[in-house]
């Protein structure tokens, strides 16, 4: 679910290049700073983009060099002081925890509840940072019963639950004075984007250790050795991803943007679709 | 929404100040914060959404001449004017769309019986606006096959098909070749070719 999001690094301008690698730092300080040292292991690329999103809407960051435990031989740079790094690692950490929780559901292991229990007793430093996590639960829950109960009949319907999740998310910003239509938009086709990509990337290991997955639920699980049958899949999740990724776009070109715009374009221009091709590519091997 | 004149209590051809105090006439009569427990507050409410509606639509009409479609949608969507139609019922969703109010949209469009092309077209759109794009796609295009010589159909299609192909563009264009060498050649050559047509000569050695 995680780690889709992703900069392409190749079109990369360095200034935003570094900008990225200091907002992943910065967020990974924040973390340590809300929950102590452990959770910053839960760090993910799409919190990150987060991160940027919501500050370049704000754009009251700030940058400085620390030491980091990773690469201790030099100082990194890392960005701090931003309210919307503070959102971005409370969602973090939330997330998070869902995924740990919905992977134990998934396929049990000790290990797995014990690490789960773990980090939901760890001391939190976050009880100032608003975040709306009644709502989210309900999204959450209706997810969890749509899943579990298999009553649904087409992707829009499976994917409906964690798009309105994370257009939730983007749009209960507190600081953000934009209409919350837009980030919403932004965020709900975002969401359904990662939801859509994680259920194709993740359908083949489903199939082998009888997990659920969305895509075997609507189309069988003939696709998975059919290449033929692949192929028409493919054209579908290719529209509906394509269509996603075009509405983020179009909404994040909307926003009044007080910062350089140059990452999240980037990112929501291309690096959505070099994910999508990755994916693709990955899933073809297994017809070669 | 049955004719607007009619819900307003004006004729074809009233001014806009006849239009405004039939509205406020109308609305000091049936705003439902006046019924309080009254039983008739539900009736009064679909009234003054009737009036509400028929009072927005004329008003519209008079300050567009043009075709503007105002809304804050997820899809770009340029210059279309929904608010046409021959049939009174798919009038006042189309006016929903209109207004952004896409939910209450689809809930009409779901009350309605007919499926017919008209309303396969508002589904689609509606469904677009929502989010759902595969359900959007087969109601647009079941539309325009009942009804392959309507415009508006085809251009809603269309732009879904445009929108899908148009936004792989720069991606599949990273790293092209620069042109930009050459066209400097190029031009160079032209200036140069055109200059030496009226006696002068910009880069004399060639």
């Amino acid at each position: 679910m995680f780690g889709y999001v992703t900069p392409c690094k190749m079109e990369l301008k360095i200034k935003d290049f570094e900008k990225f690698k200091a907002y992943y730092c910065g967020l990974c300080q924040n973390i340590k700073s809300n929950y102590g040292n452990f959770p910053r292991l839960l760090l993910n690329y799409d919190m990150t983009f987060l991160g940027i999103l919501l500050s370049t809407l704000d754009e009251d960051v700030k940058y400085k060099k620390v030491y980091c435990l990773r690469h201790p031989s030099r100082k990194t740079v890392v960005a701090y002081g931003s309210s919307a790094l503070n959102y971005a690692s409370k969602a973090n950490y939330e997330l998070a925890l869902y995924k740990m929780k919905d992977d134990i559901e998934d396929d049990g292991g000790f290990i797995k509840k014990l690490l789960y229990l773990f980090y939901t007793k760890i001391k939190r430093n976050d009880s100032i940072i608003p975040f709306p996590e009644s709502e989210l639960n309900i999204y959450l829950q209706e997810l969890d019963s749509l899943e579990q109960g298999s009553s649904y009949d087409s992707l829009d319907e499976i994917s409906e639950p964690f798009a309105k999740f994370t257009g939730v998310i983007l749009s209960h910003y507190k600081n953000y004075n934009e209409p919350k239509e837009i980030l919403y938009n932004l965020g709900y086709n975002l969401g359904k984007w990662i939801y859509i990509i994680d259920a194709f990337d993740d359908c083949y290991k489903d199939f082998k250790s009888g997990s659920k997955n969305p895509l075997i639920k609507l189309y069988g699980s003939d696709f998975l050795k059919n290449k033929e049958l692949y192929d028409n899949i493919k054209i579908e999740i290719d529209f509906n991803l394509t269509l996603c990724a075009n509405a983020c776009l179009d909404a994040f070109k909307k926003l009044q943007i007080k910062g350089d715009k140059g990452l999240i374009e980037n990112i929501l221009q291309m690096g959505l679709l070099e994910k999508m091709d990755l994916v693709y590519t990955r899933s073809e091997k297994r017809y070669e | 929404m049955s004719n607007p004149y009619e819900i307003l209590g004006v004729k074809e051809n009233a001014s806009e100040e006849e239009i405004k105090r039939a509205y406020r006439e109308l609305a000091k009569k049936y705003h439902p914060d006046q019924y309080g427990d009254n039983p008739l507050k539900d009736l009064a409410e679909e009234r003054m959404r009737d009036i509400n509606e028929a009072y927005d639509y004329l008003t519209k009409n008079r300050a567009n001449s043009g075709s503007s479609y105002q809304s804050s949608s997820q899809n770009n969507n340029n210059g279309n004017n929904y608010s046409s139609s021959q049939n009174p019922q798919y009038q006042s969703i189309r006016m929903d769309i209109q207004r952004g109010n896409f939910n209450a949209a689809e809930e009409k469009l779901k009350r309605t019986n007919v499926r017919d092309a008209e309303w396969n077209f508002l589904m689609g759109i509606v469904s677009l606006r929502k989010g759902w794009y595969s359900q959007g796609f087969n109601y647009l295009s079941t539309a325009t096959r009942l009804d392959p010589a309507n415009p508006e159909y085809r251009q809603a299609f269309n732009e879904v098909n445009s929108s899908y192909n148009s936004y792989r563009q720069p991606y599949n264009n990273r790293g092209a070749s620069d042109n930009d060498l050459c066209s400097i050649c190029a031009t160079l050559w032209c200036l140069d070719s055109i200059c030496e047509c009226f006696g002068g000569n910009i880069i004399p050695c060639c």
